[in-house]
Parts: structure tokens; C-alpha cells; sequence
């Protein structure tokens, strides 16, 4: 049951980056996506050491493998979700800082896991 | 047979459609061309952000260049950005992996799959630079950028989208094959001289338009582009010649009324040339004072120095209260054009009747160099249009004392005015004494006499005239002969 759980946390997490790298990438491009991407790692790296590996690993855009392996050694599904939150947290704390909150939620509201409600865009990635 | 119609956006920056003579075309094909920092992508996000409707939806392809996120925190700071709109009516797509492989067919496909999937009604392409410079850069281009362009503005035409290529570097001298393909061209720039920028606009083709040709001048502020564009000179309306003359105006100084034959006609623009000190300010704020006490509303544009100058208790009530106007004048860049609208803009707010430039002196000092050349042609443009409005016009104009010389104006623009008021400094039995004459009311008698004239604490008082002087406009009179005579004979003997 415990080991269901954190697959289903390290399939969610993955689910979640791939809806945002999908609505986001058309817009900012394969490379400008990647970079903020990796930005978030760097910055989510000092609360979570577990992401290190990715912070200088070649990554191919929208490519999230790694970051499931990394997911997936984690210790349970509780463990799994804080680094999800975490990085997630960093990245749009990133977008907003960069382009503003009402535009950071226009341009992700397709990343919103179905169903969608009425959260905000932060619960409903998580 | 008729013609096919074509219809013209309204693009909602002001001043935009009366240079482009009426709006943009629809399914026109334009570039958008400049130097880095001109305003093109400003102007480009305007546009779309005023035009695109969830039934006339809008792409933005962005090329290499400005990265998008950097392009969308910086666009979103003008007030015509409406996040609601992106991902809506607007969307943005990001063309650097195909630009980056340097083939323009690449790019082209993008584009025409986006199209197709999305039906825009819109397009635009920034910047386009970075399209060529990746096609060059890689040297495998698959198709030339001329085939490029040519393709691409067929695909638009036939997908019916109104389309815009922002592009940086294209010399307006070497006429390039893309400006051949294009509907439109409008060339942004910014003129540098001293410390002082002005930026320009200039719609160098519009297929099918009567544009209003050669430089405009335009600011970008929170609210986005605005163009200056030139007054319109209408006739004025329904008063012909004859028909002002009947109907004058008080200057608030009825011996100066008395002198002008009445008044001045109303509709008149009034030159007030003086020098430092002779009170033309005065009698501009008598003006409107006057206006004010019979129900009109003026509007002053004072070219000080020293915006916060006294006006006179007078003058500052009436601001206070409403019933005088003020245009602000202390901006650095300032241009002709764009007082002119600002003028026309609050005459037509305030249904004002008289209007006050105070001076012209001054006015061309905190002109922006650039149009300092221009200074004389612009002028005569703006009483043209401020004359077609109705309103009376009254301006006044420094003038260094020369005694050798009549003059009435630096600007030689004393013969755009229907009407002149010269004042002057004279010297009487060893005392500074000031004079003034109507040189001028178009069509209509009026007083030619020089006469003598004091300020005190209610304005201006206009004295008799100085019969028994001559040779006054030397500044150096001296008595009539038969009028030392009749002094007890003093200059015999």
C-alpha cells in the first residue's frame, strides 16, 4: 500500500511537470523552458540535496526521467511530495517573479490537473 | 462591377489611424521596421492587444531575439496588456528550435501549422531579424528569404490574417525585396540630439491609403504609443469671411477693445509682440479673465521656465474653479504636433472658446531641438487647426526692443495671424515708458494710433495717444515742433 502511494506521488509529480512543460514551452521555447527548469533546480536544491543530481546532469528538454528516478528513491510518498512541492514552489515563485502572478496563472492554467476547480494553480499542481 | 471592400481596423492607438490615413487595412500585409528600441514590439503588442477578439484571434511568433518571458514582463507593465486575453484571444508561440536550424522552410511550416491549427486573424513575426540572421548564419537555407517573405505573405492572404513583421535592421536606403512584398511599411526611430530623444514614425507605404506622410512624433507612456499626428486643417466651420467681424470678442481692457474696432473677432488669432516687462501676460490673462466672466472657457498653455510661476490671484481662481484650463507644458520632448493635439484634445473636452500661448518665446525653448527647425511650419499648422476649431486665439511673442527696425516676431509668423498688437518701451523726458499699437486686424478698421500706456495693480492702462511726440517707433520721440512752441517755447532760442 505504502509503495502504491509513492509510485502514485512520483507519477502525479511527473504528470504535473510534463502538463506545465507543455503549456509553457510553445510559449518560451524548448530552451527557455529548460532554463527555468534548471534554474528551479539550483534554487531547490539548498531545502531538498536529493535534486543535486540534476543540477548539473544533461537533461534534454521536457525530458523527466531523472527526476522520477530521484522520486522514486525517496522513502515513502511523503518524502516524494515535499521535494515535488518544493521544486514546484521554486518555479513558479521564478514565473511570478518574472512575469507576475495574473500571467503565471493564465499561462498555466492549462497545466491544471483534471478536474480542475476554482484553487488555485499551486494546489492543483500538487 | 464592384470592388472588393477593405475594411479598416481600428487600431486604437492614438493618432495611428489618422497618419495611417483612416485605419489599418484588414489582411494587409506590413512591416514594422526600426532600430532596437524604438518601440516596434511595443507598438506590435498595442495593436493585438486592441485588436484580437476570441473571433479575431491573434499569433505572436517570437524568433530568437528578445527571449519571451523578458518580452512578456516588460509588455505587461502597459496598461493596454490584458492577461486575460493570452492563451484566449492571443497567443504566443516561441519559433527559436526552428529558426535555430536555419532553415526558413522550418520556420515557414511552423508558422503555417500554427495557422492552420489556430485560424488567426492576426500575425505577427518578431522579430524577423533574428529569421535572417539564422538563415545566413547556417548558410543551408533551403529557400531564400525573399521566397521566405513571398511565401509567407501568400500563406496570410489566403488564410486571411492581417499580418506583422517586426523587423530591426532594414536599411530604409537599400530598398530590400521584402518592402516590395509588403502592403504596409511603417518605420519606427528615435531622433537624438543633446540630451534630448524624440521618437518618430513614419509610414513610409500603406497600399490603397491616403497616408499622411514624412515624421511623426510619438511618446510611449504607461498607456502605450501615442502619435502625434499632424492637426487637420479643416475649413472652419460654416463662418466665412465676412460673418466674424460681427461677433467680437472683449480683450478685458476696453480701451484695447476701442483700438481693435470693437474687439477682436471672434475666431481671430491674436499676436501680442513685446518686449521683457511690457505686459503681454497681462493682457493675455485679461483675456481670459474676461472670457471667464461671461460664461466662456479658456485654456492656457504658459511656456515658462518656471511652471509654478504666480499667475495673478485672478487667473489661479479661475483655474482653481474650473473655468481655465491649463495644458502642461514641462514635458522635455515636447513637439508642435503633439501641443497642438493636446490643445485641440481639451477645446474639444471643455468646449473652451479662447485659448492662451503664452509664449511663443518661450514655447520654442522647451521645444525639443529637433523641431526647432520646424518651429515656424509647425506653427502655422497649429493656428491653422486651432483657427478651424473656432476658438480665439491669443499669443504672445518676445521681442527684443530694436530700434532700427519694426519688427513684430522672431518667427517671421506675424503673417499667420489675423491680428497684431505691438507694445514697446520709449523714452519720455528721461522716463521708461511703455506704448503700444494695433498694427493688424484682418479685414477690419481698427485704430492706428501709438498709445501710451501704464500697469498698475488692475492690469493694463491704456493712456492717449501722444500727439504732441514723434518718432516713437525709434524708442527715442521727440516733441513736434508747434508742440514746443506751444510748451512756452523751449527748444527756441
Amino acid at each position: 500500500m505504502e509503495a502504491k502511494d509513492a509510485a502514485q506521488a512520483v507519477d502525479r509529480a511527473v504528470a504535473a511537470w510534463r502538463r506545465i512543460d507543455d503549456a509553457l514551452w510553445p510559449i518560451v521555447g524548448h530552451a527557455g523552458m529548460a532554463a527555468l527548469f534548471k534554474r528551479s533546480l539550483y534554487l531547490a536544491r539548498v531545502d531538498h540535496p536529493a535534486l543535486t543530481p540534476m543540477v548539473d546532469a544533461e537533461i534534454a528538454p521536457g525530458d523527466f526521467a531523472l527526476l522520477r528516478e530521484i522520486l522514486a528513491q525517496q522513502p515513502g510518498a511523503a518524502a516524494a511530495a515535499a521535494i515535488q512541492a518544493g521544486l514546484l514552489k521554486t518555479f513558479l515563485g521564478l514565473l511570478t517573479d518574472l512575469i507576475g502572478p495574473a500571467l503565471t496563472e493564465r499561462l498555466l492554467r492549462s497545466a491544471r490537473a483534471p478536474p480542475s476547480g476554482g484553487e488555485a494553480v499551486q494546489d492543483i499542481l500538487l | 462591377m464592384s470592388k472588393a471592400t477593405i475594411n479598416r481596423l481600428q487600431t486604437g492607438v492614438p493618432g495611428l489611424d489618422e497618419v495611417l490615413g483612416g485605419g489599418l487595412p484588414e489582411l494587409s500585409f506590413n512591416i514594422l521596421a526600426g532600430p532596437p528600441g524604438s518601440g516596434k514590439t511595443t507598438l506590435a503588442h498595442q495593436l493585438m492587444f486592441t485588436l484580437a477578439t476570441p473571433e479575431r484571434p491573434a499569433l505572436y511568433f517570437t524568433v530568437l531575439g528578445e527571449p519571451p518571458l523578458k518580452m512578456l514582463r516588460y509588455q505587461q507593465q502597459f496598461d493596454f496588456f490584458d492577461s486575460k486575453k493570452i492563451n484566449h484571444a492571443i497567443r504566443f508561440i516561441n519559433l527559436a528550435d526552428e529558426t535555430a536550424t536555419g532553415d526558413l522552410g522550418k520556420v515557414l511550416a511552423r508558422i503555417a501549422a500554427e495557422v492552420k491549427a489556430h485560424a488567426p486573424g492576426l500575425v505577427f513575426v518578431d522579430s524577423f531579424r533574428s529569421v535572417i540572421l539564422a538563415a545566413q548564419g547556417n548558410g543551408n537555407a533551403f529557400i531564400s528569404l525573399q521566397q521566405f517573405v513571398q511565401q509567407l505573405g501568400m500563406l496570410m492572404t489566403s488564410w486571411q490574417a492581417t499580418t506583422f513583421l517586426v523587423g530591426e535592421y532594414f536599411h530604409e536606403r537599400e530598398p530590400s525585396p521584402i518592402f516590395t512584398v509588403a502592403d504596409g511599411l511603417i518605420w519606427m526611430r528615435q531622433s537624438v540630439q543633446g540630451n534630448s530623444v524624440v521618437r518618430k514614425i513614419e509610414i513610409m507605404k500603406m497600399r490603397g491609403q491616403p497616408i499622411s506622410p514624412g515624421l511623426h512624433s510619438f511618446r510611449i507612456a504607461n498607456a502605450g504609443i501615442h502619435v502625434f499626428a499632424p492637426p487637420r486643417l479643416s475649413a472652419p466651420g460654416g463662418s466665412g469671411p465676412e460673418e466674424p467681424l460681427k461677433d467680437r470678442v472683449a480683450m478685458g481692457n476696453p480701451k484695447l477693445d476701442e483700438m481693435l474696432g470693437g474687439g477682436l473677432p471672434r475666431g481671430y488669432s491674436l499676436l501680442i509682440a513685446g518686449p521683457t516687462g511690457s505686459g503681454k501676460s497681462i493682457l493675455a490673462g485679461a483675456f481670459l479673465a474676461e472670457g471667464a466672466r461671461n460664461g466662456e472657457i479658456g485654456i492656457i498653455a504658459a511656456f515658462e521656465q518656471r511652471p509654478n510661476r504666480s499667475r495673478g490671484k485672478l487667473l489661479a481662481d479661475l483655474i482653481e474653479a474650473g473655468k481655465i484650463g491649463v495644458i502642461d507644458t514641462q514635458a522635455a520632448t515636447l513637439s508642435v504636433d503633439e501641443i497642438s493635439m493636446m490643445l485641440i484634445t481639451e477645446i474639444k473636452r471643455s468646449n473652451a472658446t479662447r485659448v492662451v500661448l503664452d509664449s511663443l518665446s518661450g514655447f520654442e525653448v522647451l521645444l525639443a531641438p529637433t523641431f526647432r527647425d520646424t518651429f515656424r511650419e509647425a506653427l502655422s499648422r497649429m493656428v491653422s487647426a486651432l483657427a478651424a476649431t473656432g476658438v480665439t486665439v491669443l499669443m504672445t511673442s518676445e521681442l527684443e526692443d530694436r530700434y532700427d527696425e519694426l519688427r513684430f516676431s522672431p518667427y517671421g509668423n506675424a503673417f499667420m495671424t489675423d491680428a497684431i498688437v505691438v507694445q514697446r518701451y520709449i523714452e519720455i523726458d528721461s522716463r521708461l515708458q511703455r506704448m503700444m499699437a494695433v498694427v493688424k486686424v484682418r479685414a477690419s478698421a481698427h485704430s492706428h494710433e501709438l498709445r501710451i500706456y501704464h500697469i498698475d495693480d488692475n492690469g493694463i492702462q491704456i493712456g492717449d495717444m501722444l500727439v504732441d511726440q514723434e518718432g516713437l517707433l525709434g524708442g527715442r520721440p521727440t516733441l513736434r515742433p508747434d508742440a514746443a512752441h506751444r510748451k512756452g517755447g523751449g527748444y527756441s532760442g
